[in-house]
């Protein structure tokens, strides 16, 4: 699909194209090329969507501070999980 | 009585010191009841100043700044309350007042007394107005946690957020959560997280104020002033997770959404999970692909249909049925024309019969006449006329002049008329 060459959607935007899209094809009032267009498009969504959600990496981090320049002073964080992630859990600082 | 001679006479100052020596040796540290009046704040020195009574009596106290400081709440007039002191005696004025140590609201803890209070005046600020109230987005993007980094409520709170909605960004502030420094400890991680989310160094969506379970007491850092004033003042939502079904805290009450576990503030906070949005994934694609399909399934039908016409197949019987329909047609054309011909004489005849019947010179040929004025007017009465006036009569055939001699009878009742 062409379409997933463009950068990632945010979420909610995805998923409110997609729904129009959907509307569009039952609508089934546009060409037949355009329809094909709209479901590779849709079709390119819906993919997009599934692979924010399956290669979400997690990111947890500490906030300790503020530094001088105004920025957030933040460090890796390590939670205790023991369902989900057990290989993170082996570094420690 | 006149002062018998020779009677040592004692000073005032004399007196008073030693009704001062006497009341205050033996009136040490004891606690006495009454109702507070006339309660004044005196500013610069911070001295509180009330009279305690009771049915039968008054008693004025001073409460010094040194000790009142101490007390979580404001006194006010009408409140029966428990007093810890001594005597003093003001020997200027010659007075004596109760020096309180310890004031105690009667029937009720003092720091009971002092939430109440400090409740009463946050609401009267609008800190617990529902319409402060802001909604979280969809989903969430970038979240901070605020807590202990050590406690249970983080790492539940961390994979709650990893199983219901992965793609959000999480910061941890820790912070104690119980202990005197609590209160400032979490006020300041809110106003430093605000401060970043202000100045878009930290895109927050969303503040999650947590706390694992535990006894009552340990709720005191969420009904400080302080906490609640930095949730009042956020920028960024929060979500308050202190983990107490039973009691509402203060921090509760301001806070934007109010969980009762941190589990659930995060459930909260994250309206629609991974696995209800792939379900609607999974929905919306096949309703696509179904739509899809039938808009393809159609297409074809269409082709089908067209291929079937006639024309398309047999193209010489197109012509072929074009000109007979261009024959057809002439043939019917002239048809039309004769019929309308024959049609309109026919009309024209009946016209003119009918013209003819109505026609007021018909009625003549039976032998009626109509007779006319000089200036055309049809005569209906003999008062028409003037004698001497000439008339003209119409008959079936030509018509004859006459001059009016006289009428030969006037119509006096209508109904003899004729």
């Amino acid at each position: 699909m062409m379409a997933s060459e463009s950068p990632p959607l945010k979420f909610e935007v995805a998923l409110t194209e997609l729904d129009r899209v959907l509307r569009e094809l039952e609508d089934g009032t546009t060409t037949l090329e355009d329809a094909l267009a709209r479901y590779e498009r849709g079709i390119a969504l819906v993919k997009q969507c599934y692979e924010q959600l399956r290669s979400a990496e997690v990111r947890i981090r500490e906030l300790t501070g503020i530094g001088d320049d105004g920025k957030p002073i933040l460090q890796g964080f390590e939670h205790t999980a023991a369902v989900e992630k057990p290989t993170r859990r082996a570094t420690s600082t | 009585m006149p002062m018998p001679a020779g009677v040592k006479l004692r000073s005032v100052t004399d007196v008073t010191r030693a009704v001062k020596a006497r009341l205050e040796e033996n009136f040490v540290d004891f606690w006495v009841a009454g109702e507070v009046t006339n309660f004044k704040l005196h500013p610069p020195s911070g001295h509180m100043y009330f009279t305690l009574k009771d049915a039968g009596s008054i008693l004025p106290c001073i409460f010094k700044a040194g000790f009142n400081k101490r007390m979580p709440f404001q006194p006010h007039d009408g409140m029966h309350v428990n007093c810890f002191g001594g005597l003093i005696v003001f020997e200027q004025r010659g007075i004596y007042q109760l020096e309180v140590q310890e004031f105690e609201p009667k029937g009720i803890g003092a720091a009971e007394l002092a939430l109440q209070q400090l409740k009463s005046k946050l609401e009267a600020k609008g800190y617990f107005d529902p319409d402060r109230r802001r909604p979280f987005p969809v989903f969430p993007k970038f979240v901070a946690l605020v807590t202990s980094s050590s406690g249970a409520a983080v790492r539940d709170m961390i994979e709650s957020l990893l199983q219901r909605w992965p793609l959000t960004g999480i910061v941890v502030k820790d912070c104690r959560v119980q202990g005197p420094t609590a209160a400032p400890e979490i006020a300041e991680s809110l106003r430093m997280l605000c401060r970043l989310s202000r100045t878009g160094k930290l895109k927050l969506c969303a503040i999650v104020l947590g706390r694992g379970g535990g006894p009552t007491a340990d709720l005191s850092a969420f009904n400080e002033e302080i906490v609640a004033d930095a949730i009042f003042a956020s920028t960024v939502p929060v979500i308050s997770a202190v983990g107490h079904e039973s009691d509402v805290t203060i921090a509760d009450r301001v806070a934007d959404f109010r969980a009762l576990t941190p589990t659930a503030a995060i459930v909260a906070l994250t309206q629609r999970s991974r696995d209800d949005v792939e379900a609607e994934l999974d929905d919306l694609r096949n309703r696509m692909r179904d739509a899809m399909l039938s808009r393809i399934q159609y297409s074809r039908q269409s082709v089908k249909q067209l291929a079937e016409r006639p024309g398309l197949r047999r193209p010489l019987d197109r012509y072929r049925a074009a000109g007979q329909k261009i024959d057809d047609r002439r043939e019917r054309l002239q048809r039309a024309g004769e019929q309308l011909l024959a049609r309109g004489n026919d009309k024209l005849i009946a016209a003119a019969s009918q013209l003819e019947a109505l026609s007021p010179l018909n009625i003549l040929v039976r032998g009626y006449s109509l007779t006319q004025r000089g200036d055309g007017a049809l005569l209906r009465s003999a008062a028409e006329v003037a004698v001497g006036e000439i008339i003209e009569t119409r008959l079936a055939e030509g018509s004859i002049l006459s001059r009016v001699l006289g009428p030969s009878s006037t119509p006096t009742d209508p109904n003899d008329g004729q």
